[in-house]
């Protein structure tokens, strides 16, 4: 297959062990965007079909997230990784933690939007998410995009990319009066639920640099990272 | 990817490598320099530079026929014995060039011993296996002083117990484990500097390999180690550094945890992880 930068090894075994923990993975990180998607859309819609599908496909994230944790217990016992090989499971196992828990947000949405549909909530307040929605899931699409293709310059705009949160600051600064008290905080959780899901991507996204590069870039600051992965351009 | 392992962003420091690599000091035992090792008219060292440290266990990996025995070799003058073969360049331990004419090969042998592949005990008794070395070399001024060389190099290959009671017992009698590590107390009761070892748990079980790897942390205490394994595993388990051998060059030399983490060479990364033919 050669997806992986260091070419193949001895044993193609080892190869495909560690090409599934790849692509699931990446199918794991593809099902939780579409599930934070989903989930946005249920509430500023109040559609209920789309909101159970969401709240029915969490099964699906969690049993990938059973079967890379597994297929990462398999390969250290086995193969005994070293250098890139061992980097990779290490960030497999913590991206996973990171897109399990993306679609945890994704359910939470979902029920808030099937408990709004039952009350009667309107939905008018809500379709303010998707000015927040947008750049959060553009960042969680280029951080798997960054994931897939190992493209360490991608993976680091991910991680200094804080655009979505200079968003969450301007949607909280021009507040809108809602009556409801209820339904305001439930707006703020549902801003803050879309929040964790572009910290998580930003976090997948220094697993993916630890992962092609052998640096650890957690903490720092821009200039360090500039030190640190010379040859990347840090916009 | 030139970073050195203080710095952030390295990540996975072996916590355990690196309490042992911050008691080791950085005094130099051997310093090999320029050296080329031929056999007739094959090269089989192409013009190795590497300074091992006191008390450092070094592990010298790299594939099969890359030289690492040959390089092993060179640093107590056992090629000598070899029909054939040439080495050049410049070897010092502790200042001293080995390769001088005037150097006492019998002493250089134990002050850098060597523990081979295949446990070699004498056909002799357990005792005489030990006493043997420190005889040879006038170590011992009594039966008694002997006996307590005899005593505590057992003790400190962690073999004593196994045997204290049948000391009058050929050394061949024990099992693989224990014939290694009496070659092991055999090394050390001529006190040396630096003990050099040629893939020594080839012939063991994973027990009694790990009884070795053991010894191997203790004694690197007291005296500096050079390794030469095929199992990756082994290697990141025992060293502080990791040379890694390619066609009679030396390709990379690192902290371990590095090297196993981060290497910096391709060709290394591809032995390591297992990509290579
Ligand atoms: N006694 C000898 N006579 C001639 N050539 C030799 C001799 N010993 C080793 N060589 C050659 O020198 C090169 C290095 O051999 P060496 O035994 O040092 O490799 P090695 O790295 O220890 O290999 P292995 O992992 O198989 O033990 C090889 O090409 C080998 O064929
Ligand atoms: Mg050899």
């Amino acid at each position: 297959m050669g997806r992986f930068p260091q070419g193949r090894h001895s044993s193609a075994q080892f190869d495909d062990e560690l090409n599934s923990i790849h692509s699931h993975l990446l199918e794991m990180g593809r099902l939780a965007m579409q599930q934070v998607q989903r989930a946005t859309t249920a509430l500023t819609t109040g559609d209920l079909t789309l909101a159970s599908r969401v709240l029915f496909d969490e099964a699906q994230v969690d049993r990938l997230e059973k079967i890379i944790d597994e297929e990462c217990a398999l390969v250290l016992a086995r193969r005994q990784p070293a250098a890139g090989d061992l980097r990779m499971l290490i960030a497999a196992s913590k991206g996973v933690a990171d897109l399990e828990r993306v679609g945890d947000e994704a359910a939470k949405l979902a029920s808030m939007a099937e408990d709004n549909v039952r009350s009667g909530t309107s939905v008018a307040p809500y379709t303010m998410l998707h000015q927040l929605s947008v750049p959060v899931l553009a960042l969680l699409e280029r951080s798997l995009e960054a994931l897939s293709r190992f493209d360490l310059q991608l993976a680091v705009e991910v991680t200094v990319d804080r655009r979505y949160r200079d968003v969450l600051g301007e949607l909280l600064a021009k507040w809108p009066k809602v009556a409801d008290r209820g339904a305001m905080i439930d707006l703020i959780w549902a801003l803050r639920s879309l929040e964790r899901v572009g910290d998580h991507a930003r976090n997948l996204s220094e697993q993916a640099i630890f992962c092609i590069s052998g640096k650890d870039i957690r903490h720092l600051s821009r200039d360090q990272l500039m030190d640190l992965l010379p040859g990347v351009s840090v916009p | 990817m030139n970073m050195a392992n203080s710095q952030p962003g390295s990540m996975m420091t072996n916590t355990l490598g690196k309490a042992a690599s911050q008691q080791m000091s950085r005094e130099v035992t051997v310093s090999a320099q320029d050296v080329k090792v031929y056999y007739g008219d094959t090269q089989a060292i192409k013009g190795i530079n590497l300074d091992i440290y006191r008390n450092e266990v070094i592990a010298f990996i790299g594939p099969s026929g890359c030289g690492k025995s040959t390089f092993l070799r060179v640093l107590n003058r056992m090629n000598d014995t070899i029909d054939g073969c040439r080495v050049e360049g410049k070897v010092t331990l502790d200042g001293e060039d080995i390769y001088d004419k005037s150097l006492d090969v019998v002493l250089l042998r134990a002050r850098v011993g060597m523990v081979f592949q295949k446990p070699n005990p004498f056909p002799k008794s357990i005792f005489e296996n030990i006493a043997y070395g420190p005889r040879l070399h006038g170590l011992a001024s009594s039966k008694t002083d002997l006996e307590g060389i005899v005593e505590s190099s057992l003790k400190r290959a962690g073999l004593w117990n196994e045997v204290k009671d049948r000391l009058d017992q050929p050394g061949t009698g024990l099992s693989g484990g224990q014939q290694q590590r009496l070659c092991i107390a055999r090394t050390i009761a001529v006190s040396p500097e630096m003990i050099l070892m040629d893939e020594p748990c080839s012939a063991l079980d994973p027990i009694a390999t790990a009884k070795v790897e053991e010894l191997i942390s203790e004694l690197s205490r007291e005296y500096t180690i050079a390794i030469v394994t095929h199992s990756m595993q082994q290697a990141a388990r025992v060293s502080h550094r990791t040379a890694y051998f390619h066609l009679g060059d030396l390709i990379e030399v690192n902290a371990t945890d590095k090297v196993f983490t981060q290497p910096e060479h391709e060709l290394t990364e591809a032995y390591i992880t297992g990509r290579f033919g």
